[in-house]
């Protein structure tokens, strides 16, 4: 079986864009299609990633404050079985499927799914940093961020490191997360539009809480 | 500490090692998060060695992170035969030197290659990663020094004001050539580091000079004149790396 292709209907083998194309024309649409379009945005890769993550268990999991990562999904018209996962910004969005029908054994809507599992609220890199930093390891959270800015600068991901920039509010951050994200995004700079809005607010900022120095911010313009 | 006043270019009519310890003068842990250390090696008074002085991530003890020879990249508690010099940059900037430093070491677990390569084409800036492929050989411990800070926006000299082709640095780079040949290093990259012969050598001690100016990027003729200052302390004060 191709592995970039889904098993569906019971055996129908569909290359990514076939799913994505069905994904407008058959009877499922309105329960994937409404997510494609944050899951995009979330970056996803190609059209199979968008329809499965399509599946939107998860943003639906944190709406309805439930926690846990199934292996498998029911809702009132699929039935997945969920062999991997990943962390994304929005949280944790599905990334491999081993199986997709439209026969659910017992229909249930996505809402009204429940698990045993804790709780465990998705949060992304930055709110991790944030909160090492609050609780005092700021080494740590540096660490952190380096590590995830630069893991997703090498791989060309800078629309994702773009939207952190333009999302992020410098002034719920400490000065060292500002100037970590500010550090960590000077080699990419051209290629970061948002970058320097965020480094005029980071400024900002410090200025606002009176925590300027000299040469604070230098060397870290666009 | 003297504050600098420029009188005519490059002449400096106040100076002053501030900026600069021994270790007994000021222990290592007084670093803010990131600090340059230099030492002299050994009998010869023309070698210096220097690194980079971070905090560690878990105990907060301090490390330092040098290149030590061709593929030996360590991360290692100082030696008190080390003078340290803190540069004129914020706190909070220090910490993201010290932070760059950490990820260096981990994109690094081979080591990185001796040769004189301009810092700015041997290292990634996103990463740290040494970049074998992007024209660069190599750094030698100085070069590396000023690839870190200048990856982190805190270039600590004017890269354009260092001269070429002085005579003494030709002999040091014949030296460092044959040190490589004895020690077993891959003969294509001696070819290659042969082939750079020309690059500009930038000296520990100037390096430290620049580092210890009141203003960073340092221009040469400051830099070269703390460098003397400060290679009369480490002779003084017994620095020196056996």
């Amino acid at each position: 079986m191709n592995k970039n292709a889904l098993m569906y209907n019971s055996g129908e083998e569909l290359s990514g864009k076939q799913l994505y194309q069905r994904s407008f024309t058959n009877r499922l649409r309105g329960d994937v299609q409404p997510n494609i379009g944050r899951i995009q945005q979330a970056g996803a890769e190609s059209y199979r990633e968008s329809y499965l993550a399509g599946a939107q268990v998860c943003m639906e999991y944190r709406r309805a404050g439930i926690a846990g990562l199934p292996n498998d999904i029911k809702t009132d018209v699929l039935y997945f079985l969920v062999a991997e996962y990943k962390l994304s910004r929005h949280g944790w969005l599905i990334f491999h499927i081993s199986s997709v029908t439209d026969s659910s054994p017992s229909p249930v809507k996505l809402r009204s799914i429940s698990t045993p599992e804790a709780v465990r609220r998705t949060e992304t890199f930055l709110d991790r940093a944030r909160r090492l930093d609050n609780a005092g390891n700021t080494d740590a959270a540096l660490d952190l961020l380096y590590e995830n800015v630069n893991g997703k600068l090498s791989l060309g991901r800078f629309k994702d490191v773009d939207s952190v920039l333009e999302t992020t509010e410098p002034m719920s951050l400490s000065v060292d997360l500002m100037l970590g994200l500010l550090t960590s995004t000077l080699p990419a700079r051209t290629k970061l539009p948002s970058r320097s809005t965020f480094f005029q607010k980071s400024e900002a900022a410090i200025r606002d809480r009176n925590e300027w120095e000299d040469g604070l911010l230098t060397g870290l313009e666009n | 500490m003297g504050r600098w006043t420029l009188d005519g270019v490059g002449k400096l009519s106040q100076t002053a090692l501030g900026r600069v310890f021994t270790a007994h003068e000021r222990p290592f842990e007084q670093i803010d998060f990131a600090a340059l250390a230099i030492t002299q090696l050994g009998a010869d008074t023309e070698q210096r060695h220097i690194g980079i002085l971070y905090k560690g991530e878990s105990d907060g003890g301090v490390l330092m992170l040098h290149l030590a020879w061709h593929y030996k990249l360590k991360s290692e508690p100082p030696e008190s035969t080390y003078a340290w010099i803190r540069p004129p940059i914020p706190r909070p900037r220090s910490r993201q030197v010290a932070a760059f430093c950490r990820m260096i070491l981990k994109e690094n677990p081979n080591g990185i290659p001796y040769a004189f390569s301009p810092a700015s084409d041997s290292l990634d800036k996103q990463s740290g990663k040494f970049s074998n492929g992007s024209g660069g050989y190599g750094l030698t411990c100085t070069t590396f020094v000023l690839a870190v800070f200048d990856a982190t926006g805190l270039p600590l000299a004017q890269y354009n004001t260092w001269p070429s082709n002085r005579q003494e640095d030709e002999r040091w780079r014949e030296h460092i050539i044959g040190l490589l040949e004895r020690s077993g290093a891959e003969p294509e990259h001696i070819q290659k580091v042969r082939a750079e012969r020309d690059a500009i050598r930038y000296r520990p001690e100037e390096v430290a000079g620049a580092a210890a100016c009141t203003m960073i990027p340092a221009h040469f003729n400051d830099a070269y004149e703390l460098a003397g200052q400060i290679v009369a302390k480490l002779q003084n004060t017994g620095c020196v790396t056996w």
